[in-house]
């Protein structure tokens, strides 16, 4: 509870720090979401910070380091696209394009 | 000669005869009640209407006045010599902010936000990074805002500009490449296609200072008697709106590159697409575009009552 009261009062404190390196989006193979559950990880250096999609092929990372990142999507095998992070929200949004056996990321 | 024996339709016709007399009075007075409800429900739903249609348009009437009172008093402001002082500095952020979040969408306050913006470095040092915060997060909300309202309609594409790879290839290089279609209301497949176009951007020199990018767009569209090409070379800032700030295409189409992050490493741009109803009102349409749609609202009109 403690904990709870500290991260809330942090956050009115300093909201920016909240939005820090946040990174979202949106995940699609053609006209269709990926769907519910397909894991996300941004990988910003030695740090991995990973999601999973929603229903609706959302997904929301917070990195909480700015820079340069690497988005990976474990969806029918592993694809990977260069993300930045940023000290406000950035969004990526993403077409999952068949390539040989497996997909490649494309930005929207 | 004796009276002649009545058969059952003498009978029938005796009964009837005042019964249909009364059967006329009722369907006159039926018919009558009718066309009296009719009639006062059509008046009601006129009364209601036009009711609505001069609440909407005396509220528009206050709305107006009291727009145009806080316009000349907040753009008054600016137009009058100031002081560097202090408290000039933030009466004139908030000022544009108050601007920017009232008249975003008829207004081009791009010069006035580079105004305020390189006036800052003569503020109080202490305060001039929290000025352009403020000045740069209303833009990006503005910009935000707009860019949902009209990706909503059109269509979008991002991109990123890796400063490193860019310094490294002056020629410049392919931030943005890719279709995009414009779906025009009840607008079918074969209508559509004509409204598919492919977008290019490219950037070509950053300017970290002024934190601005010098960017080449290119639209290309297929056309039945060959390809039709817009080229434009534009620097690229935080002020720049895409309502108001669009390249025109053909067809009453608008598009607008937008700067939406800017930092040491990368930057955030995109690119929306969409029809020019969207577009601010300071860019009227041309007369020749305005005639085609009346002309293509009314091919959809007549083909829709074909069917």
């Amino acid at each position: 509870m403690r904990a709870l009261t500290l991260a809330l009062g942090l956050i009115l404190l300093f909201p920016t720090l909240a939005f820090t390196g946040q990174i979202f989006g949106t995940l699609k193979e053609g006209r269709r979401s990926v769907g519910r559950g397909v894991p996300v990880e941004v990988i910003c250096g030695r740090d991995h910070y990973p999601a999973r999609t929603d229903a609706y092929g959302s997904y929301n990372v917070y990195a909480r380091k700015t820079g340069k990142c690497m988005l990976v999507v474990d969806y029918k095998g592993q694809s990977e696209h260069v993300v930045y992070s940023y000290g406000d929200p950035v969004r990526y949004d993403f077409e999952l394009i068949q390539s040989g056996r497996g997909y490649q990321l494309k930005r929207r | 000669m004796p009276p002649k024996e009545r058969d059952r339709w003498d009978k029938l016709d005796i009964l009837l005869k005042p019964m249909g007399g009364l059967f006329t009075g009722l369907a006159i007075a039926l018919v009558g009640f009718i066309g009296s409800q009719y009639l006062s429900q059509r008046e009601a739903a006129e009364t209601n209407v036009r009711l609505y249609a001069q609440l909407m348009s005396s509220r528009e009437a206050a709305d107006t006045a009291l727009r145009q009172n806080m316009f000349n008093s907040i753009i008054g402001t600016f137009l009058t010599p100031t002081s560097a002082s202090d408290k000039q500095f933030e009466q004139q952020v908030l000022n544009l902010e108050l601007l920017a979040y009232n008249f975003h969408e008829a207004l081009d306050l791009a010069p006035l936000f580079k105004h305020v913006n390189r006036k800052i470095p003569n503020s109080d040092p202490t305060k001039a990074d929290q000025y352009r915060d403020r000045i740069e997060r209303v833009a990006a909300e503005v910009t935000s805002k707009q860019i949902a309202a009209l990706e909503e309609v059109g269509g979008k594409l991002d991109g990123t500009i890796d400063f490193e790879e860019l310094n490294a290839n002056p020629g410049g290089i392919d931030v943005i490449e890719g279709d995009l279609t414009l779906h025009l209301g009840e607008t079918d497949e074969s209508d559509a296609t004509v409204h598919k176009r492919h977008f290019k951007v490219r950037a070509l020199v950053p300017d970290p200072e002024r934190r601005e990018i010098r960017v080449q767009l290119e639209v290309t569209t297929p056309r039945e008697e060959g390809v039709e090409i817009v080229h434009s070379v534009f620097w690229l800032g935080f002020f720049d709106f895409p309502i108001i700030d669009s390249t025109r295409l053909s067809h009453g189409e608008r598009c607008a590159v937008v700067l939406r992050k800017f930092q040491q490493l990368s930057a955030e741009i995109t690119l929306v697409y969409f029809p020019g109803s969207r577009a601010s009102l300071k860019e009227k349409p041309y007369y020749d575009e305005v005639i085609r749609d009346l002309l293509r609202t009314r091919k959809l009109i007549d083909r829709e009552n074909e069917l």
